[in-house]
């Protein structure tokens, strides 16, 4: 398991692997970007869209993630927004966005932008060369549950081999490296995690939201 | 029906089970409808946390979002009403004055509009007007590649909401030229006046008064309506009262109750007003003369032609392109591919029915939502019915027209007050609705009842007095006067209640979106999330299922229309 799914104190288990990184779409796009700063380029920024953290809770963590970052930070988002590019609500206008040619260029969670190539839009997805960053869709036990014995076997099973397969299966990145990702992804364990501080996420989550707001609106 | 056994029933004290049926509909109008909404008004007034006078709507009177909003519904709402008056009025001027074939084929087009519910009109439009639309692109039509959707704006909700609310414009000013006075426009054509002439002076001030009501009416509904500027206001950062009630509740949850009540309050205010001023020019331009007979068609000759072309190419472009073009979305096989006959898939179709179970669901959770919803409507509405024409109960009365309220106010008002009464458990149980079917069907019950009574009023008024008298002096109660004479004499106006319930219920959007939950979707929902989540063929399947299911309704309704009282169907010539 990438050390990035586990908890430091092991109070919650990652239990499969949602990332964040660019779609574009091929019509109009013939060669892709592969770093994120080429976003910022300002013939791109004007045609990227991008999942807003009020709406996505994946992109509550890619701000947030950013915006620690010292490769990025804050400016990273103000070139953005000074070269066009806007906030969509969820995941899901990103895609629309798009595969319907609206816009080029999209910072989507990646089975989003997998499902709808499988299906036939004009849409790849890359994974840029810094790395993606990624939620993990948690799983833990409250103190206060009353059945202990059935909530450890939800936790046993949820991160087995077998519910991995059944996740693999509905378009999620595995968290073992043993179980094979669903078909065009890349192995976990040649995925470049950019993992932030989880708790410093969360202190600064109203600050981020705010900050993102004031720059793409809401 | 045999009465032979009726003569020997005991004089039951008549009064008193007449009472207790007026009580019965009291407590049912008053706990859905009318206690809800008055929980709502007093809440919006409350101090909310600072505990100053009126605090959570000055709180709200202070807030910017608020101030956009509100001036964004008054804007997108004051032009959508514009455009629905050009239109409105012109189809029915050209329908009513003029003698253009195909009249029945025309109307039935230009008022197309009105059965398909607002988050389908609103995606039908998405398609026809995107890059990639089926219809525009290969005409050399659609916006280049690359450029959003040009119906994202102010103008695109106003496009749409205009030509959604241009069939209340469109049976208001229709209606009014009924009752233009035959005399008149026969001595000004006797006169020698060209025929644009008398419509510009004498038919068109007579028939003012009805184009303003209309207008009025579509004021009032723009206003509530919440599917258009949600699918196309969202992505173009153009947030409207309903829509911004919308975000916070989703953001926030129902810590927010108080906020979004005060907002509630300042739509239901602007509702108010539009449907005062509605009243008032109702009362003030009420024409004197009895209907009398109708119009004769003004001969158009040689142009004859050239408006028939122009009336089919504006209407077929504003009713039928749209849908033309969701039905090629939901034969795609994915966002983005444009349809070709080899490629064409009825996949989307195969997921919204077969494969996505919360799909499924919202299938089977509207179908029993709007079949619970008409069925007891319309058992209520007879018996209110009966109480206010035949037997002129002063309380039925009042319940008659306070039945409207929750009807007239707008959805998402009457959803935010249902969430104040039924989110805590209901007293005594410990049970709460919140997060249930059930409140959906509340919500429901309480607003679709004036749908349901305006047609048992209008079969009620053919119903002869004296036959109710007959049975009540043979010893028949009230229960079983209902029952055995009165039931059967206006159960078809009833059943076209229902149907009309049924059809509105079944693709409802506006008050479903505020009180789903998960395994409680409904169809409305359903397309509305899955447009959400980037499956926009799929939505369009959901959504080409359930017009079809509407317009065989409708079109039921239309063919029992032939033997029902005016007024009871609300399209019906």
């Amino acid at each position: 398991m990438p050390a990035a799914l586990i908890d430091p104190d092991k109070t919650f288990f990652g239990t499969k692997l949602i990332t964040t990184g660019i779609v574009v779409n091929t019509r109009l796009v013939t060669t892709a970007p592969t770093s994120w700063n080429d976003l910022l380029a300002p013939e791109l920024a004007s045609k990227t869209i991008m999942a807003h953290p009020l709406y996505s809770g994946a992109a509550v963590i890619h701000v947030g993630t950013f915006a620690q970052h010292k490769d990025f930070g804050w400016p990273y988002f103000e070139k953005l927004a000074r070269g066009g590019a806007i906030a969509a609500k969820g995941n899901g206008a990103v895609i629309e966005a798009v595969a319907r040619g609206e816009k080029a260029y999209g910072v989507i969670i990646e089975y989003m932008a997998f499902n709808a190539q499988w299906k036939g839009s004009p849409v790849s997805f890359v994974f840029p060369r810094e790395g993606v960053t990624a939620i993990t869709q948690p799983v833990a036990i409250l103190k206060t549950a009353k059945n202990l014995d059935a909530a450890r076997a939800f936790v046993d099973w949820q991160l087995s081999e077998q519910a991995q397969h059944q996740s693999v299966a509905q378009g999620y990145f595995p968290i073992f490296d043993g179980v094979a990702p669903p078909k065009g992804y890349p192995a976990v364990s040649s995925l470049k995690i950019l993992s932030g501080d989880l708790r410093d996420i969360l202190a600064k989550d109203e600050e981020n939201k705010k900050r993102f707001t004031d720059l793409f609106g809401g | 029906m045999s009465g032979s056994s009726a003569i020997a029933v005991p004089a039951r004290s008549l009064f008193s089970s007449e009472a207790a049926l007026l009580v019965l509909v009291a407590v049912y109008i008053i706990v859905l409808g009318l206690w809800p909404l008055g929980r709502l008004f007093v809440e919006s007034l409350s101090g909310g946390a600072s505990g100053e006078v009126l605090g959570l709507l000055f709180g709200q009177w202070r807030s910017a979002a608020m101030h956009r909003a509100l001036l964004n519904t008054l804007e997108s709402s004051l032009l959508a009403t514009l455009v629905s008056v050009v239109i409105g009025t012109a189809t029915a001027l050209a329908l009513t004055l003029t003698d253009v074939r195909g009249k029945a084929a025309l109307t039935f087009v230009a008022l197309l509009p009105l059965l398909v519910p607002s988050q389908i009109t609103a995606l039908a439009w998405i398609e026809l007007t995107g890059a990639g639309s089926p219809i525009l692109a290969p005409l050399g039509l659609a916006p280049a590649p690359g450029a959003t959707n040009p119906l994202y704006s102010v103008w695109g909700i106003v496009l749409v909401m205009g030509i959604e609310s241009s069939t209340l414009v469109f049976l208001a000013v229709r209606a009014g030229l009924r009752n233009v006075p035959r005399d008149l426009v026969e001595a000004a054509r006797l006169g020698g006046a060209h025929p644009l002439r008398v419509t510009s002076a004498v038919i068109m001030p007579l028939a003012m008064p009805s184009i303003l009501a209309g207008a009025a009416l579509a004021f009032v509904t723009s206003i509530g309506n919440f599917g258009i500027p949600a699918m196309l206001g969202i992505p173009g950062r153009y947030t409207v009262l309903t829509t911004l009630i919308y975000q916070r509740l989703q953001g926030f949850g129902p810590r927010v109750l108080g906020e979004v009540a005060a907002l509630a309050l300042i739509l239901t205010v602007l509702a108010v007003a539009g449907l005062i001023l509605r009243a008032l020019i109702v009362r003030r331009g009420g024409f004197a003369a009895e209907p009398g007979a109708p119009l004769d068609p003004f001969r158009l000759g040689r142009s004859r032609v050239v408006v028939e072309l122009l009336l089919w190419i504006a209407l077929a472009g504003i009713a039928i392109l749209p849908l033309l073009a969701l039905l090629a979305s939901s034969l795609a096989p994915a966002l983005g591919v444009p349809l070709r006959i080899d490629t064409a898939t009825l996949a989307n179709y195969r997921f919204a029915l077969f494969e996505q179970e919360s799909t499924l669901r919202a299938f089977a959770n509207s179908f029993v939502l709007a079949l619970a919803a008409a069925a007891v409507s319309a058992t209520i509405a007879v018996p209110l019915a009966y109480l206010t024409v035949l037997r002129k109960n002063p309380g039925a009365r009042v319940l008659d027209l306070l039945a409207d309220a929750p009807y007239a106010v707008p959805g998402t008002v009457l959803a935010i007050a249902v969430i104040i009464v039924f989110l805590p458990p209901i007293p005594f149980t410990g049970v709460s609705l919140y997060g249930t079917l059930g409140i959906i069907l509340v919500a429901y019950l309480a607003r679709f009842l004036a749908l349901a009574l305006r047609p048992a009023v209008a079969g009620m008024e053919q119903v002869p007095k004296n036959l109710d008298e007959a049975a009540q002096v043979a010893g028949a109660g009230v229960i079983r006067r209902l029952r055995a004479v009165i039931l059967p004499a206006v159960a078809p106006s009833a059943a076209a209640g229902a149907l009309l319930i049924f059809m509105t219920a079944f693709n409802e959007l506006t008050v479903s979106v505020l009180l789903w939950s998960t395994g409680h979707e409904t169809l409305g929902v359903a397309v509305f999330f899955l447009h959400y989540e980037g499956n926009s063929p799929a939505a369009a399947a959901v959504a080409v299922i359930s017009i079809a299911v509407t317009l065989a309704l409708a079109i039921l309704t239309s063919l029992m229309a032939r033997n029902l009282p005016q007024g009871v169907v609300p399209w019906r010539a």
